[in-house]
């Protein structure tokens, strides 16, 4: 079945456009440079809210783009989204777009570059979430990964060459596993084609061994769990996050350890659903592990980011739990704390950026009665906070109800020892506020000033975000519902 | 049971009550934080909205309860919120007599805080702030208590535990603000574990959560009794029972009309409240419910010797808070949960008029301290003292004051039907209930001192009308409650209620008078600042907190920080090591391999000789064999 190009191409194409433009754009129209990059994110905005709208909520692949790419080896150019990926291509978009709201003051030197680079990553990200073909796919991960390497080393800041280095290593080491993964399923399924979906009828057709599944799906699972940060192969993230400049933590919190999660679902899940039955058990150890770990380790911390950035650590393996509850709450609340997760930690580094900006440190003990100064800045922080510690208004809230939900259907005991990180959570995030922002206003910080506009309309879009989602979760769920059902249906069956 | 309300419902009244709130806080905060006086127009303007509904919701339901055989059924307005295979959640209204009463209490206190707050925060640069928060309270709380199922009931459980969290820290510069207000919302948090848990338990067990299904469960009995305890930890957290209770004198640092508000009328009652709701389910359960009783009595008195030995006003009414709360909690432990919400009821007020007499106090001599108030001239401020007064007799349950009704229900209700123990530790309670609220009214009414210690010097002048005026309602509503008590158990629960019982209510009266008479001969002659009680060496354990916080001092900088000391250094030195470690080997091994490459050429001839030699031999072998 052929399909032209359609919207989808469009979603990742944009980007490159952007890119391609900034490439002849002298470097010097600075105010220029960061208008197209934003005028590119603002367009993939606009059609990522409305595939969403139009998105049908039965499910299933739509806006399909499907053409014979490569005869030989079977790769196909094929596009589709369906209700897990949807979501996923709002929430790049939301948070590329507040990105760059939020460094429009922050980076000052080679902004044509980092724009570039950004461009470059996001349209990497998008390409992911919409490839069904697992050459495009890889390929796509790949131009996600890279960029980030450049944009921490040039950009960053705290150790940025380890930190660049050691997250570029890692996630390369972790694509391996996945590309052993994929070549062994094209050899098994007859090296007639690459794509997902042929690839799903084929193992139907001809079942592989429970040797087969059971090692290769772990494979797969690393690879991408990798990038999810899933215990021990976590120590990148905060390193990473911490030396990253402000707009690419953002989106590397926010949307490239979803690339990992999503991956899970999209290739290992998808196409080895056996796997995950098998695994299931080790995967929530391993996540429970993160859960309750990552936050003990992000109470013992210093730097806001590390703070933030162990807190992606207990929040991500928030995702992997309920895919190991193999039940519909845990898949949901899984798919809906990787959006609530990727907005809510975008806010975070949106703040703390702005604060490192203007303070040039990040050390919580240097900091006291910061509000004083900067009531926004402290406000969206505490807000992303809040959110962060599961305060009901706030979609994560749903998300991880629906993760404990089907947790406690699953495994009672194990659900009730990790409910305890939500308390966890609350101990370090409120211990930030009071030691960093409230408190006798130190008078080293009288000279700092609260965010500008731009930036306070990046808080906005995040905020308003999490509180429609979390207020209106149907918004959310009757989209992913039908597709997680499915992708359920097969695990189970 | 929509006929029974009308064509019309009363959903439109109940939209009345549940928006007006929220849609205030947004207002305030998005565009009026500038604005101080629009931002008090509008959150007040929300309120009286929410009270004019509420008073109305309340004299038409009562018109139906009224006409009505027996209990008036619950009706819920509700629209599907969140569903999955499995289970279902709706979201909207329950009414029933327990909602609109408890909708009273905290729309009408909610409203004369905030008219009340027009004087005390009086040239607060944080107004705006204080109002927005305040808006966003009363609708969570508003939204607490018509919640129809126990997922709403732990949204808006837990939006009142933030605004009690922002309000508590609302003078953020202060460090023991900052302090206490993460101490409460950890503490609190700590204690709804156990409700979420209990929560997530429920709809395992039946795939529902809705209030009106409780009656109707059927659960085995070891699980209602786990689900039961379970809920009952986010209530000993929330209503501050012992020995989680430690959050609420901390909470003090906030904003007294915040005390009045939050931490003595409203959001620490949501517990007691939620005992009530889910009244089937512990009922179902004997063991949960002698586990409620003990707490109860724990709670009531161990606050009570602790109200004893304070000297802040507010820390006084802090403990007494826990201590009436106790009260609660044994009542309905006791079986009686009409008593539990009649006491509530009550001391809604007369607590809220003790909060705010002892803002107006405050407000007037500039510290929290009782004897400094009394020197600064207390007594000289007439509307507040005698108000004051009104409130401690109620607290200390004197007839004809509203507490003297609702207590005797309480100690008919252990009487009856507990073991004998508990009633009389129950009325020993009350014996020091009458004591400490009493040693405040005496202190207070020391004369003014003259010298140079007195700032004002003018005694005579009391706080400006908004404050009093408060307070003056909140008297009369205090004096006047008690004689509606056979009207509130007819409308709460359909049965006439009993006339007095006097062989409880004398010997407690007797009691309570007592405990004045103590108070009165150490504290109302003389400048003593000890009275009997203090010298007792027993009394050092209330003074040093039952050692409860020092116990939780320990527990975060040792366990919990000690903890989280070592997963940091495992992940920095082990896992993070391992990671170092792989690279190193990478690197180290590169190192040693590029020594092979000496471009000397007989060295490379021979190792490729040697190469080829073993591979030789290799498929020789292969061959062979």
């Amino acid at each position: 079945m052929e399909h032209g190009f359609g919207i989808l191409t469009s979603m990742w194409v944009t980007p490159m456009i952007g890119v391609l433009i900034l490439i002849f754009l002298p470097s010097r129209y600075e105010t220029g440079v960061r208008l197209v990059s934003l005028l590119a994110a603002a367009i993939t905005l606009v059609s990522s809210i409305y595939l969403y709208i139009q998105f049908d909520p039965r499910g299933g692949f739509q806006f399909e783009e499907n053409m014979l790419w490569i005869d030989y080896f079977g790769v196909r150019y094929h596009h589709g989204a369906d209700g897990l990926s949807v979501p996923l291509l709002l929430l790049t978009s939301i948070v590329i777009f507040c990105g760059i709201l939020s460094s429009w003051d922050g980076i000052k030197h080679r902004v044509k570059e980092f724009h570039i680079l950004m461009l470059l990553l996001v349209s990497g990200v998008f390409g992911v979430f919409i490839s069904l073909d697992a050459v495009f796919f890889f390929i796509f991960y790949e131009i996600a990964v890279l960029p980030m390497y450049l944009l921490i080393i040039v950009w960053g800041s705290t150790r940025k060459e380890y930190s660049g280095m050691k997250l570029t290593l890692y996630l390369l080491f972790g694509s391996v596993f996945v590309l052993i993964g994929l070549i062994a399923v094209y050899v098994h399924t007859g090296m007639k084609t690459t794509d997902l979906l042929e690839f799903k009828a084929l193992l139907a057709a001809n079942p592989p061994s429970d040797l087969f599944v059971r090692t290769i799906f772990p494979m797969m699972f690393l690879g991408f769990g990798m990038l999810a940060a899933i215990w021990p192969f976590h120590t990148w993230s905060p390193d990473g996050h911490v030396a990253a400049p402000t707009a690419a933590s953002m989106l590397h919190a926010g949307v490239l350890m979803k690339l990992g999660a999503f991956g899970i679902l999209r290739v290992a899940v998808y196409l080895l659903p056996e796997g995950l039955r098998y695994w299931a058990d080790m995967i929530v150890a391993l996540s429970l592990v993160n859960i309750i770990y990552g936050a003990f380790v992000a109470m013992h911390q210093t730097d806001l980011k590390f703070v933030i950035g162990y807190s992606s650590v207990s929040h991500m393996g928030i995702v992997m739990f309920g895919i190991g509850m193999l039940n519909y709450e845990g898949f949901a609340g899984a798919a809906f704390q990787m959006f609530a997760h990727g907005v809510m930690t975008a806010l975070f580094f949106a703040c703390v950026g702005a604060i490192y900006d203007r303070a040039h440190t990040r050390q919580i003990h240097a900091f006291g009665g910061i509000y004083r100064r900067m009531p926004i800045v402290c406000g969206a922080f505490l807000c992303g906070g809040l959110a962060g510690l599961g305060l009901p208004g706030f979609a994560g809230f749903v998300a991880e109800f629906l993760v404990f939900w089907g947790a406690f259907k699953a495994h009672p005991v194990i659900a009730s020892i990790a409910v305890v990180g939500l308390v966890l959570t609350a101990f370090y995030v409120l211990r930030v506020f009071q030691r960093a922002f409230f408190g006798e206003p130190n008078p080293k910080w009288d000279g700092l000033t609260d965010s500008s506009a731009i930036q306070n309309t990046a808080y906005a879009i995040l905020i308003g975000t999490m509180l429609v989602f979390g207020i209106w979760p149907r918004l959310f769920l009757d989209i992913a519902q039908a597709d997680l059902n499915l992708l359920l249906s097969e695990v189970l069956r | 049971m929509a006929e029974l309300y009308g064509p019309l419902g009363l959903s439109c009244l109940l939209h009345g009550i549940f928006f007006p709130y929220f849609i205030a806080f947004g207002v305030i905060i998005l565009f009026l934080r500038r604005w101080e006086k629009a931002a008090m127009a509008v959150s007040i303007l929300a309120s009286s909205t929410v009270l004019a509904s509420t008073l109305m919701l309340f004299a038409r339901h009562q018109g139906l309860a009224a006409g009505h055989e027996g209990v008036l059924p619950a009706a819920t307005y509700t629209l599907s919120w969140l569903s999955t295979d499995s289970a279902a959640f709706q979201f909207g209204y329950i009414l029933d007599p327990l909602s609109v009463l408890m909708l009273i209490v905290v729309e009408v206190v909610s409203f004369l805080v905030q008219v009340y707050s027009i004087g005390y925060m009086h040239g607060d640069p944080g107004r705006a702030r204080f109002y927005a928060y305040l808006s966003l309270f009363s609708g969570s709380m508003t939204g607490l208590v018509v919640s129809p199922n126990l997922l709403q009931t732990y949204i808006f459980w837990e939006l009142v535990g933030l605004c009690s969290y922002l309000l508590i820290g609302f003078w953020w510069h202060k460090p023991e603000a900052a302090a206490a207000a993460k101490k409460a919302f950890v503490m609190t948090r700590f204690g709804d574990l156990g409700l979420f848990i209990g929560l997530l338990m429920l709809l395992h067990a039946k795939g529902n959560a809705a209030f009106t299904d409780f009656g109707t469960l059927g659960l085995p009995a070891g699980l209602a009794t786990c689900i039961s305890l379970l809920i009952f930890c986010g209530v000993i957290g929330k209503s501050s029972q012992f020995p989680l209770h430690v959050w609420l004198p901390d909470a003090m640092e906030g904003p007294t009309p915040v005390s009045a508000l939050i931490h003595a009328a409203t959001m620490v009652v949501a517990g007691v409240y939620l005992l009530s709701r889910s009244a089937p389910l512990f009922l179902a359960s004997e063991t949960a419910m002698l586990v409620v009783l003990s707490f109860g009595v724990v709670t009531a008195f161990v606050a009570a010797t602790m109200a004893c030995v304070q000297r802040d006003i507010k820390k006084v009414w802090a403990y007494s808070t826990v201590s009436q709360l106790g009260y609660m909690v044994l009542a309905f432990g006791a079986g009686s949960s009409q008593a539990s919400m009649f006491h509530l009821f009550t001391h809604a007020f007369y607590k809220a008029l003790l909060f705010l007499g002892a803002g107006s106090f405050i407000h007037h001599a500039g510290s929290n301290d009782l004897f400094e108030i009394a020197r600064k001239g207390g007594r000289g401020m007439r509307i507040t003292f005698w108000t004051t007064v009104i409130g401690a007799l109620a607290l200390a349950g004197l007839p004809p004051f509203s507490g003297f009704f609702s207590k005797d229900a309480i100690l008919v209700a252990v009487k009856e039907n507990c073991h004998p123990l508990w009633y009389i530790s129950v009325m020993f309670v009350g014996f020091l209930t009458a004591y400490y609220s009493f040693r405040v009214v005496f202190i207070l009414f020391r004369k003014q001192e003259a010298g140079p210690g007195v700032a004002h010097g003018h005694g005579g002048h009391d706080s400006p009308l908004v404050m009093t005026g408060p307070l003056m309602v909140l008297a009369l509503a205090t004096i006047c409650v008690g004689a509606w008590e056979g009207g509130f158990g007819h409308y709460l629960s359909g049965a006439p209620h009993g006339a007095l019982h006097w062989d409880v209510a004398i010997p407690a009266t007797f009691l309570a008078l007592l405990g004045i008479v103590l108070a009165g001969a150490s504290f109302g002659s003389g400048g003593r600042e000890e009275g009997v009680l203090d010298r007792l060496p027993v009394m050092e354990i209330p003074r040093r907190k039952y050692y409860l916080d020092d116990f939780y001092y320990w527990v975060t900088q040792k366990i919990v920080l000690g903890f989280s000391f070592l997963c940091a250094y495992v992940d920095r030195h082990f896992v993070d090591g391992a990671v170092n470690g792989v690279a190193d080997t990478v690197r180290w091994m590169g190192s040693q391999w590029s020594k092979m490459q000496t471009g000397q050429v007989q060295q490379y001839l021979n190792v490729l000789i040697l190469i080829f030699s073993i591979l030789g031999f290799g498929v020789y072998l292969t061959v062979k064999f």
